[in-house]
């Protein structure tokens, strides 16, 4: 079955909760860096500001990692000012659906699957959730058009992420001294 | 980094979703991406064949009434004398079409590849 | 421990409460939201762009049309009402214009006033304030070490980052400066505002479409 989170509350869970405001912070730090590297095409989405999320899975019990997912979400709303738009309902709506399933996707296939067959979960559930949000929203009909790249690109670069991930997970020393800690 | 099998079902997974979702976008709408177009007084409407919706059109006799229903567009009624048009078949397939002639309304069915056709009309 | 956002400056800085601004925002949207006419919801947004565009915002035109033309674009694709105009051979039709603008102007909108409402010395009050409060006070000191990221070295100058990151979660952040009252003109100006908003939309109840046309 999967990994148990490794992180057990030390003192009252303070250590965790700092864990958590870093790791949202992290995700910030990563959505403005996404957000300012030039792309060639303007909505191409690569969802680096996932990849704490990701590593966070075999780190955090489920309810932490949503925790994350709420700071990040938030985070961005308040800091680029769209909290109260729909930018932050897609964001949201993406962000949860894709921990959701990554977390289910750990609970269900343990460890055999790596964090590359995780992350193209949370890819799929989490775009799949973003298009039906599009279709009702903002693009009507027309969304189902651009539904099968959008869809084909998300998993290309979660295949990257989930590379990067991993790689990140062996060889971080930061993380290994966050579990040693437990 | 050697990737583990379920890594291989999950890649396969998403890739089968887009291919449904291709096959929904793309070909499944055939039929109900096509568009009717109705014509009246100088005006033109369009309207998707998918989507079920009832139409009054104004011409020199009064109004005559489109309905779309089930992937058909048909004509319910017309202030024509004989009703010709009333009692045409509904159409679905592009190319056919529907003619109420003293109150000036056209009805027909335009495939997806574009309305070339449409401009150079009358 | 109370969370606090970053900047101090912002739209009626002084005069109003950042919670007073806050309550305007959240009166003002579904005012507009409500709003069916896209010609009048585009003059809504100009004006709440305008009050930010004063405030100091910076305003990113290409990002705005952009997105409209975006939105307004997927929505022509299906051709729906009366053509209007025929540009390159392809049909713009009056129904789906209209609904093109209607979420084009919806989500320009809503980031505006989002924008207007939401000021730096907002405190969001609780436990939850004070987990975001610290997210945002690591993001902020990430931010400030970023250049030590080395692109030959990703991973491990990342690593090296997290690391240095240890212990500074107990560190406090400093209290940026607060507006604590609502003076009577920054109360009047928002009940102005919002009261505005709120009149056009019952006029709009009254007489559908103004400047649509129907």
């Amino acid at each position: 079955m999967g990994r148990r989170p490794t992180i057990p509350p030390i003192d009252g869970g303070a250590p965790r909760r700092d864990l958590v405001a870093l790791l949202g912070g992290l995700c910030l730090f990563l959505s403005t860096l996404e957000y300012l590297i030039p792309k060639p095409i303007p909505f191409l989405r690569v969802g680096i500001a996932n990849l704490p999320i990701l590593i966070a899975v075999d780190l955090l019990p489920a309810g932490s990692l949503f925790l994350v997912v709420f700071l990040k979400v938030v985070g961005q709303g308040l800091v680029s000012g769209t909290l109260v738009s729909y930018v932050f309902l897609f964001s949201a709506v993406g962000s949860f659906s894709s921990a959701l399933a990554m977390v289910a996707a750990r609970r269900l296939l343990g460890q055999r699957a790596s964090l590359v067959g995780v992350g193209v979960l949370g890819a799929l559930f989490s775009n799949m959730a973003q298009i039906v949000l599009a279709r009702l929203l903002i693009f009507g009909e027309g969304a189902w058009l651009i539904a099968p790249p959008f869809l084909g690109l998300g998993t290309i670069t979660a295949v990257f992420l989930g590379l990067f991930a991993e790689r990140f997970q062996s060889g971080s020393r930061w993380l290994a001294s966050l579990r040693s800690r437990a | 980094m050697k990737l583990r099998p379920f890594d291989y079902l999950a890649i396969l997974l998403s890739v089968a979703a887009v291919g449904a979702f291709s096959v929904f976008a793309y070909a499944g709408r055939g039929k109900s991406g096509d568009v009717v177009v109705i014509e009246a007084s100088g005006q033109r409407w369009l309207y998707p064949l998918g989507q079920s919706r009832r139409e009054e059109v104004h011409g020199p006799l009064g109004v005559t009434v489109v309905v779309i229903k089930d992937g058909k567009a048909s004509v319910v009624d017309s202030p024509c004398p004989d009703k010709l048009c009333v009692h045409m078949a509904p159409v679905s397939k592009p190319g056919q079409w529907i003619a109420c002639l003293p109150n000036r309304v056209f009805v027909r069915v335009r495939g997806d590849d574009g309305q070339k056709t449409d401009d150079t009309s009358y | 421990m109370k969370g606090r956002i970053g900047r101090t400056d912002g739209f009626l800085a002084g005069k109003a409460t950042a919670r007073a601004l806050f309550a305007a925002g959240a009166l003002l949207l579904p005012a507009f939201l409500f709003q069916q006419d896209p010609l009048v919801r585009g003059l809504q947004f100009l004006l709440f762009l305008g009050l930010n565009a004063a405030a100091g915002r910076r305003i990113r035109v290409v990002q705005i049309l952009l997105i409209s033309a975006g939105i307004v674009a997927f929505n022509l694709v299906i051709p729906t009402g009366r053509v209007l105009l025929s540009v390159l051979g392809l049909p713009i039709t009056e129904i789906a214009l209209r609904s093109g603008l209607q979420k084009a102007t919806a989500v320009v909108g809503m980031i505006a006033i989002s924008q207007l409402s939401l000021r730096a010395d907002l405190e969001i009050p609780g436990r939850l304030g004070g987990l975001i409060g610290r997210s945002l006070f690591y993001f902020q000191l990430i931010m400030s070490r970023r250049s030590r990221i080395d692109r030959r070295n990703l991973i491990g100058s990342i690593d090296d980052l997290l690391i240095g990151l240890q212990g500074s979660g107990a560190a406090g952040m400093e209290p940026g400066s607060r507006t604590q009252k609502t003076t009577p003109a920054g109360a009047a100006v928002l009940s102005a505002l919002v009261a505005v908003n709120w009149a056009v939309f019952v006029y709009t109840l009254l007489r559908p479409y103004p400047l649509w046309g129907r």
